[in-house]
């Protein structure tokens, strides 16, 4: 069957390798569609570590190819990436997304880019009915979304500010929308994002560009964000939250930073008494309440997904980086 | 100016005509618009509050004012003209509660508008100015009034004591003053909700709000219910607070769920089967009025247009008799406001 490995960082190509051997408590799977994530591009780059060769790819879809508890070939299933023990400290405080010994499909073990592969039963979600395999991907994104929304206070009747309208900041946009925020704020250099944002549910939409981002929030908030969700994942951005938020508030860093040093404005952040949570993947109670939003049609996925491309355009859509205005790219074998 | 002043437990309330306030140094005189009418006034009125034997009468009730600034002495403290809703409660800042933050629960108020100081059932009221709430454009003073305490205590009830969150399933218990906004908050703050109440046209009102509104004695409706939420909801707030309604409460509630009581009278224990209670790992959770952080936030879901103030009554201050004998026979929907200044 073909998969597409990564060799090193910058080389990845399409290789024919075996099927994988059965292993107790897995199943395998058809796969049916791939969303490209920025994890994929920083383990692409090298700035994630991973062992070589490995096959990237965490937001997978696919169909069932064998019989196997509470499954039945051609049911289609959503895979949990986070593969965990059930047993360590973590995971039976229901923190299973850091368990101890667990890996991530994808980066610690080989992903979904690849024709079939064989994932552990009990991390496959049903697909909610009516979704199709180029939209399903995201429920792994919108999961990690839940999980940052289930660490944060609640928004109703809060001021909200998303820095950054990609896919996961238009899926926060949308989350803080049904879950009461008075006020969504979006921020982002991309008119086409801010003109989407304001679609699925921003209030107001400001442009990163400007200088005085912080100036046109206090214009409609006094004193900044209740609430300020980072989801660009770099230092200057995390910054540039602190600055966004009002005294007494709090900072979701969603984003993930690769960046190992950075000036901050740590003073800021001490006198406005700020807390910064860390959201890291997500929980099977986070999956399972992405998988009812999407049910209950509290989010739109659809405008979303901007690029489908097979396996030939994957190296491209890698090295070139998320174009400015695109949004999620989906592969599809 | 006219005040609608308690002389006696015994008796209705009776007009008076009253001298203006006094404004002592950082408070604020209001021109009262409207002045809603809560169950805790009648309470107040007959003499069934817990610190009634220390009242000292006659008393003006009325908590749920909206009224325009006058003037603040010194001139200045706040915009001369501008909608405001009050706080009720001035604390001393220096009891146990205080120091925790828990401004509601101060042990030696100083200042409780309508309670133990002068209140809304008069033209003009004096309010320490850090009391006063400004109400958005958009937001008349007939549906301003109720800011102040129905739609405060309900969101305390439901987002801060009550921890509602996307995807909780949450039935409200009684859709009067409180339920009525706890359950469109409980909406807004994305829960699946099922209201409960016994009188009709609150159910109708509620059904047109969008609300899953049922009848409280319609087991059909309770074992729906149950059925939908896998055997019980994860968040009750019961408005009412009569044994009854925490039976109906514990029937509702799964295990390990919260119930959130936000009704109360003097008469009312809890009874509660301590085998649900500790193997069942329940939250009993009491949720008494506001703080202003409350407020603030369900100010700003009124003004966004996701929660809607609701009025079913709409008297003369001199009525206010009738409404309390409207309110005692439970045939109010939503929030009955006396029109002060005859804005209507």
């Amino acid at each position: 069957m073909r998969a597409m490995v990564l060799e090193r960082p910058g080389h990845i190509a399409l290789h024919t390798v075996q099927e994988p051997d059965a292993e107790a408590d897995h199943v395998r799977l058809q796969i049916g569609a791939v969303g490209v994530c920025g994890t994929d591009r920083s383990i692409y780059r090298g700035s994630i570590p991973v062992r070589y060769p490995r096959v990237l790819g965490h937001e997978i879809v696919g169909t069932i190819m064998e019989q196997v508890g509470g499954w039945t070939p051609g049911d289609r299933a959503i895979v949990d990436p986070n593969v965990v023990c059930g047993v360590c400290a973590r995971c039976t405080e229901g923190r299973e997304n850091l368990c101890e010994r667990g890996w991530l499909l994808g980066r610690d073990r080989d992903g979904g880019m690849q024709e079939t592969m064989r994932v552990p039963v009990a991390n496959l979600h049903r697909v909610p009915l009516g979704l199709p395999d180029h939209l399903a991907p995201l429920i792994q994104v919108l999961s990690t979304c839940q999980h940052a929304h289930e660490m944060a206070r609640s928004m109703a009747g809060a001021c909200v500010v998303v820095i950054g309208l990609g896919v996961s900041g238009l899926l926060h946009v949308q989350l803080a929308a049904a879950a009461g925020a008075s006020m969504v704020i979006g921020v982002s250099r991309s008119p086409a994002k801010r003109t989407l944002g304001k679609t699925l549910g921003a209030d107001v939409t400001i442009s990163a560009a400007l200088p005085d981002v912080r100036e046109r929030i206090n214009e409609v908030h006094a004193g900044g964000g209740d609430i300020v969700i980072e989801c660009v994942g770099t230092a200057a951005t995390l910054a540039q939250a602190v600055h966004l938020t009002r005294y007494g508030g709090e900072i979701v860093a969603y984003g993930t930073i690769t960046e190992t040093e950075a000036t901050f404005p740590f003073y800021e952040l001490y006198h406005k008494e700020l807390v910064i949570s860390n959201p890291r993947a997500a929980t099977r109670v986070d999956v399972a309440a992405a998988l009812e939003t999407v049910t209950r049609g509290s989010v739109d996925l659809a405008p979303l997904v901007t690029d489908r491309v097979s396996f030939d355009r994957v190296d491209h859509v890698l090295a070139a980086g998320a174009g400015a205005d695109s949004l999620k790219t989906v592969i599809e074998p | 100016m006219r005040a609608m002043i308690v002389t006696s437990f015994a008796e209705p309330l009776v007009i008076a005509d009253v001298d203006e306030p006094e404004v002592p140094i950082g408070w604020a005189l209001l021109d009262v618009q409207a002045s809603g009418v809560c169950f805790s006034d009648v309470k107040t009125s007959r003499g069934l509050m817990p610190h009634s034997a220390d009242l000292v009468l006659p008393l003006v009730p009325g908590h749920e004012v909206a009224g325009f600034v006058v003037r603040t002495n010194p001139p200045g403290l706040a915009a001369t003209g501008s909608l405001v809703t009050v706080y009720r409660y001035r604390s001393c800042g220096r009891c146990n509660s205080c120091r925790r933050g828990d401004e509601p629960l101060c042990s030696h108020l100083t200042w409780w508008m309508g309670f133990t100081h002068p209140g809304g059932f008069q033209d003009r009221v004096a309010v320490p100015v850090d009391r006063l709430i400004s109400v958005p454009d958009g937001i008349d003073a007939i549906h301003a009034a109720p800011l102040s305490c129905a739609l405060g205590t309900a969101y305390r009830a439901v987002v801060t004591r009550g921890r509602v969150v996307p995807g909780l399933r949450v039935v409200i218990i009684g859709l009067g003053g409180v339920g009525i906004h706890a359950a469109q908050i409980a909406v807004a703050a994305g829960a699946d909700v099922v209201g409960f109440d016994i009188h009709d046209p609150t159910l109708v009102l509620a059904a047109g709000l969008g609300i899953d509104a049922r009848r409280s004695d319609d087991d059909d409706a309770i074992d729906a219910v149950l059925d939908a939420s896998g055997g019980g909801v994860d968040v009750v707030v019961d408005t009412v607070g009569h044994g009854a309604t925490l039976r109906f409460a514990d029937r509702l509630i799964r295990e390990g769920g919260r119930i959130v009581g936000v009704g109360y009278s003097p008469t009312t224990s809890l009874d509660f089967a301590t085998t649900r209670f500790v193997l069942g790992e329940l939250e009993l959770v009491g949720s008494r009025y506001a703080h202003r952080d409350d407020m603030e936030r369900v100010v700003q879901l009124v003004a966004a247009g996701a929660v809607r103030p609701i009025v079913g009554l709409v008297a003369g201050l001199e009525q206010v008799n009738d409404v309390f004998t409207a309110l005692e026979r439970g045939e109010i929907v939503g929030r009955a406001v006396l029109d002060v200044a005859g804005v209507r």
